[in-house]
């Protein structure tokens, strides 16, 4: 039986670009809240 | 905590909370007409050519029916609140559970009478035959379910700035669960499939009725505490 | 204050672990044949998930400690969990469905598990708007933890809701027993991720905390 090559990975990268940003986003931008929340409270 | 006691106290609240009903009947009334007029807006919405009646009928009946819950739990606390009636009752010397399984009760008893309202209308309205008995089991098991939890967070609710935003905010994810399994029942015994069919959700309700209304007997004290 | 300083720090070297993890997944780890380049998603999604549902979980305990000791520490760390569990499960509702949309051609499916994702939000926003909504502290310390309760006991019925009914979304694929399907290099950066979600979600909550202090003390000084 002659040899198929499977096929190749679907290509949809910009998919994973969107999450991964978006993750990154999420997470600096609470990190940016807590920061300026706290600084808030600090302020006497 | 005697049983018969907690029983009798409760039963002696939810037949107070009842008679001021029967006597003003603007609540029952008020909620009567909402769900003639959900169910007019289903039918007005819906493209008749779409979908079949039997395929809709369990949505229509559980968005009618939750809504008009949510309704009727507002005001379960509500009476309290007028005249600060909940100190005197706190004062009482009876078990905060009774309390609770009395606001329970007379709740159940409200939402059923919608409901019996509600099941023949939708009958008549959009043409099924829905008064079938093991579907009344299911109706009853997921009321249950969402009036206990939904009783206990009024009594929060209820002295909140948005009370009637927060009430359904808050019980919405509590709501869900067994509305998907009541409707999903309500699907498949409206399609004329045997009750054997539908034991495992029924199951599933019966237990999430008996956690809830216990965990909810249990939690109550605690949004009364002064 | 040394707690917010400390949750900084923490959250800090979480960060740059994540920019680590960024790395690694994305360039350090084998492509899966059958879905591409999204399945890589799966590194932040999954991680995210599994601190979503435990910091509820955490918020449930909280709440049945508080309501036993009345410990305003206790609220406080429930409130803390709560809010950054919302974060959570924000990215996984996110990120579900930009992972969902090319593998299985729809943006949203009621599905059970995105389902369950989605009122484990509903459940944690109603937490945070009842709070929003008591002024007096005791209050609402009591009624969140009543709150934070029952939400904590609905879970395990989603859980049973999620395996009753066959679904779209892939079966758990890490821990099962006895069958790890995921190959070496995938699980190592699979468990780097959850590593670094662990250490975001302790740095965010010592910080939330700090400020929930803060705040208290503010309330406290006001009222004198």
């Amino acid at each position: 039986m002659p040899q198929v090559p499977p096929p190749p990975p679907p290509q949809n990268s910009g998919y994973m670009v969107a999450a991964y940003v978006l993750v990154g986003a999420i997470l600096i931008g609470y990190t940016l809240s807590l920061y300026l929340r706290a600084r808030r409270s600090l302020r006497p | 905590m005697r049983s018969p006691e907690l029983l009798r106290h409760a039963w002696a609240i939810a037949a107070k909370d009842l008679l001021v009903e029967l006597r003003s009947r603007t609540a029952i009334l008020s909620v009567a007409t909402f769900v003639v007029l959900v169910l007019m807006v289903f039918n007005f919405g819906r493209d008749q050519t779409a979908v079949s009646n039997i395929d809709l009928a369990p949505s229509i009946l559980w968005v009618t029916f939750t809504f008009s819950g949510v309704l009727a739990l507002n005001r379960a606390f509500e009476i309290e609140l007028e005249n600060q009636a909940l100190d005197g009752l706190l004062l009482a010397p009876i078990d905060r559970g009774s309390i609770y399984l009395g606001k329970l009760i007379a709740n159940l008893i409200f939402v059923a009478t919608i409901e019996v309202i509600g099941l023949p209308l939708i009958a008549l309205f959009f043409n099924v035959r829905v008064l079938v008995a093991p579907l009344v089991l299911v109706i009853a098991l997921a009321t249950v379910g969402f009036v206990a939890v939904g009783t206990l967070f009024s009594a929060m609710t209820v002295r909140t700035r948005f009370a009637e935003l927060l009430l359904p905010v808050l019980l919405l994810p509590f709501m869900i669960l067994p509305l998907r399994w009541a409707a999903l029942t309500t699907g498949l015994l409206l399609a004329g499939r045997p009750l054997s069919e539908v034991q495992g959700w029924l199951n599933m309700l019966a237990v999430y009725d008996v956690v809830f209304v216990v965990l909810a007997i249990l939690l109550f004290p605690a949004t009364v505490n002064e | 204050m040394t707690s917010l300083r400390a949750g900084r720090w923490i959250t800090a070297v979480a960060l740059l672990l994540l920019a680590g993890v960024y790395v690694r997944a994305l360039a350090y780890t084998p492509i899966e044949a059958s879905q591409g380049l999204a399945q890589k998603i799966f590194y932040v999604h999954v991680p995210a998930a599994i601190w979503a549902e435990t910091a509820m979980i955490l918020v449930g305990l909280a709440s049945v400690f508080y309501l036993f000791t009345k410990d305003p520490r206790v609220d406080r760390f429930a409130a803390s969990s709560a809010e950054v569990g919302t974060i959570f499960c924000a990215i996984v509702l996110t990120t579900g469905p930009i992972w969902g949309k090319p593998i299985w051609g729809t943006w949203w499916s009621w599905d059970a598990r995105l389902t369950f994702t989605l009122f484990l939000f509903l459940l944690y926003v109603g937490y945070l708007l009842l709070r929003s909504a008591v002024a007096d502290p005791g209050a609402r310390a009591r009624f969140a933890a009543v709150v934070g309760i029952c939400g904590a006991c609905e879970v395990p019925f989603i859980h049973l809701s999620v395996y009753m009914f066959p679904t779209l979304h892939p079966m758990p694929i890490v821990l099962q027993p006895g069958r790890p399907r995921l190959p070496g290099s995938m699980l190592s950066t699979w468990l780097f991720s959850l590593g670094v979600f662990t250490l975001l979600y302790v740095g965010f909550v010592v910080q939330r905390y700090a400020i929930g202090q803060l705040r208290e003390h503010q309330e406290g000084m006001a009222e004198r």
